[in-house]
């Protein structure tokens, strides 16, 4: 499998575009892609489209797509991660004329990328997708920007200095979000630790209620969730402690307590994506998209009505530092839970250590499951 | 008016009854099938277009579902020799995770030389299988646990594996994802030009008319089928009882091992968490269907596989979930049943 190595920076990026275009002026475009037939896009999703945050988050952004580009948007759901049948699915796609396919889970990539090689001239959008080529593009947002700044929001309030998050599983997007929600909050007060908890599923509303109770049993008094369901949400409005959601803007579950919600806006990036997709002027980052609050893929939803004045101008402070690039989640000096430095001071975690982060840092409770 | 009857079972029901009843069931199962999808929103004109000409007369639909039917077939036997000597393998689809870690083993870790590698892959798959029926083949001689429960739980114990070494070892190193890195080429069954088939489908034949040969056409089937039909009588008749369940037994988890490895070495080329998934309740399907006769388990398989096919498209463009897919296949299951219970009993007034 192809290495995942994702863009550099902002800067860089620029500086590839710039360069690309430059290129395609002096060859022709040689590595050009060019649609067949009118634009017409076809979503895929493993699941229900209305899961209340993944897919729902990537649904809200096929909405944009078809209101804004008046292009035909077709949908299916609940095709499994497997090659076959999502390959059937694409092929059907493109036989009646589907030339613009997102996939919406990280288990089509590999297949997609398939497909990707026998249709030339149909473009590929994988979400959370490993794998680039000249017609596709993975994509992925750096989420673990806003769960920064939500630990920010997490450190202001607690009292006890504990806080908790409720996970999926142990894999790099979602470890680096648990990290960076606790170097935030570290960032207020480098005495407070972070309990990590993962539930080893991406939705069992059940079971994640019983897991926010035992993390809030543990003291902690800020509970934030990096799943689909509100569980956790519920757990801490009816216990009345400050809670942090995730994916879509989650305050209907918690809207006494909650302080924020990390949220997508894919639309930011699907929309002028797929408009140059259109117009031709399309060229697939080697590395996938990876953009954050820069563009505005992550952000913070709407804060609660507890949050301080003093805390929201702490987030805007650090936000715009972070778009400024003077700030990084991972920035020197940066330890493991077990003391070992990852980074020296001056120094940050590259892109392609991001996706393999298989640890917890300083001042996370929890264990990372044995390799 | 009729106030009391007896079921009377037929000492032979002729070809005749048995084929009619059994298309009358599939016919009634497909028409309640065909009355769920009208009442889902497919347009009825588009059942015929997308069901029989898109499944059934385009090419890409036929590769489609022999592709899907490769593992299909292995699972229908794998069900169906157990069967036949009336052990109720449950855990057809633990059996399978099993063949599937097996072969994605030998992949990733490049066992044994290049050109035996697929050869090898099928061994360690079928061995695995086997020596995972063979828990609970042991727990049943051994103390009489209900192999119904065994084969069952052991298969969540199977899936907890796949997600242990998933999440664990074999994780992508990109990236941490919960499935392995693509396998080398040479674990790859090799595509034969149409659609997605591949040359999986010389072993499933090779694996299936073998079978056939062995459970209707030799001492051991003639065997089987009288173990199967009264164990005690069997054994008194001095047949070779144990040896002929036993035999039976870890063949059939050993079909089921190289179906995982059909499908982690014909079409998936890696493992991942949901390629086990729907087995279980095919594996069942085609085995009561084909009566765990082998060459029928070949016709359901494709059948299934059509169904897949078909409800794919149903899928993608007109929205029915893969719950609605299954409800169709319990459908046309129950209909043949009732109306096989109906070619083997008749309705008689008391004199």
């Amino acid at each position: 499998m192809k290495e995942r190595n994702t863009k550099p920076s902002a800067s860089a990026r620029l500086f590839a575009a710039t360069a690309a275009v430059l290129a395609s002026c002096a060859a022709s475009g040689a590595y050009a892609f060019t649609l067949e037939g009118a634009p017409k896009v076809a979503f895929i999703y493993a699941s229900s489209a209305q899961d209340g945050g993944w897919n729902e988050a990537l649904e809200a952004g096929r909405k944009a797509v078809e209101e804004q580009l008046k292009v035909p948007v077709a949908v299916t759901e609940n095709i499994p991660e497997e090659a076959t049948k999502l390959r059937a699915a694409i092929d059907l796609y493109v036989k009646r004329g589907f030339n613009i396919i997102i996939g919406t889970t990280y288990g089509y990539s590999a297949p997609m990328a398939e497909a990707a090689k026998a249709y030339p001239n149909v473009a590929f959008l994988s979400a959370s997708g490993t794998e680039n080529g000249p017609n596709m593009e993975s994509f992925y947002a750096r989420t673990y920007q806003g769960w920064y700044l939500a630990g920010i929001a997490a450190g202001q309030a607690t009292k006890t200095k504990k806080i908790g998050i409720l996970a999926g599983f142990p894999v790099g997007v979602v470890n680096w979000d648990i990290n960076s929600f606790a170097l935030g909050a570290r960032s207020v007060d480098p005495a407070i630790e972070t309990v990590a908890v993962f539930a080893n599923s991406w939705w069992d509303p059940v079971k994640e209620g019983q897991i926010a109770q035992a993390i809030l049993d543990q003291k902690a008094d800020v509970l934030a969730t990096n799943l689909s369901a509100t569980s956790a949400l519920d757990a801490a409005e009816k216990a009345g402690v400050p809670s942090v959601g995730f994916q879509l803007d989650m305050s209907h579950a918690a809207p006494k307590t909650i302080q924020t919600s990390v949220v997508f806006r894919w639309e930011k990036y699907l929309v002028p994506t797929i408009k140059e997709i259109i117009d031709g002027s399309w060229k697939p980052e080697e590395f996938g998209a990876f953009e954050g609050l820069e563009t505005g893929v992550v952000e913070l939803a709407p804060f609660g009505p507890t949050v301080s004045e003093e805390t929201k101008a702490k987030i805007e402070a650090a936000k715009q530092d972070i778009i400024a690039g003077k700030l990084d989640p991972f920035q020197g000096l940066l330890k493991k839970q077990d003391g070992t430095v990852v980074v020296d001071a001056g120094g940050k975690v590259d892109d392609a250590a991001l996706w393999s982060m298989d640890y917890f840092v300083d001042g996370v409770i929890g264990t990372m499951p044995a390799k | 008016m009729l106030d009391t009857a007896f079921l009377v079972r037929r000492q032979n029901p002729g070809f005749l009854l048995t084929s009619l009843s059994y298309a009358g069931g599939l016919l009634v199962g497909l028409t309640v099938s065909a009355m769920l999808l009208v009442h889902a929103g497919v347009p009825a004109s588009a059942l015929v277009d997308e069901f029989l000409i898109a499944t059934f007369l385009t090419s890409d639909g036929l590769s489609q579902t022999a592709t899907a039917a490769l593992p299909l077939v292995l699972v229908g036997l794998a069900s169906a020799v157990a069967m036949r000597v009336r052990f109720w393998n449950i855990g057809v689809e633990g059996q399978l995770w099993l063949g599937a870690i097996a072969s994605t083993w030998v992949a990733l870790n490049g066992i044994g030389p290049e050109a035996l590698r697929l050869p090898t892959m099928f061994v360690l798959a079928a061995l695995a299988g086997a020596a995972w029926i063979a828990i609970s083949l042991f727990l049943k001689l051994r103390w009489g646990v209900n192999e119904v429960i065994s084969t069952l739980l052991l298969g969540s114990v199977a899936f907890l594996l796949v997600q242990h070494l998933l999440f664990g070892v074999w994780r992508d190193p990109a990236n941490s994802f919960p499935v392995t890195a693509t396998f080398p080429e040479a674990s790859w069954f090799s595509i034969l030009g149409w659609g997605q088939l591949h040359t999986g489908i010389f072993l499933v034949a090779g694996i299936a008319l073998s079978i056939w040969f062995v459970m209707e056409h030799s001492r051991a089937g003639f065997y089987a089928d009288a173990v199967g039909f009264n164990a005690k009588a069997a054994l008194a008749t001095g047949l070779p009882v144990l040896r002929t369940a036993v035999g039976l037994v870890l063949l059939s988890g050993a079909l089921s091992g190289v179906a995982g490895m059909m499908i982690v070495a014909g079409t998936e080329h890696r493992l991942n968490q949901s390629v086990g998934n729907g087995y279980l309740f095919s594996a069942i399907v085609i085995a009561y269907l084909a009566r765990a006769k082998p060459l029928w388990v070949i016709v359901v398989s494709f059948a299934l596989g059509a169904v897949f096919t078909a409800g794919n498209v149903l899928k993608v463009f007109y929205s029915i979930s893969e719950a609605m897919i299954v409800l169709m296949q319990g459908t046309v299951l129950m209909s043949i049943l009732m109306a096989q219970f109906f070619s083997t009993y008749s309705l008689k007034r008391p004199n």
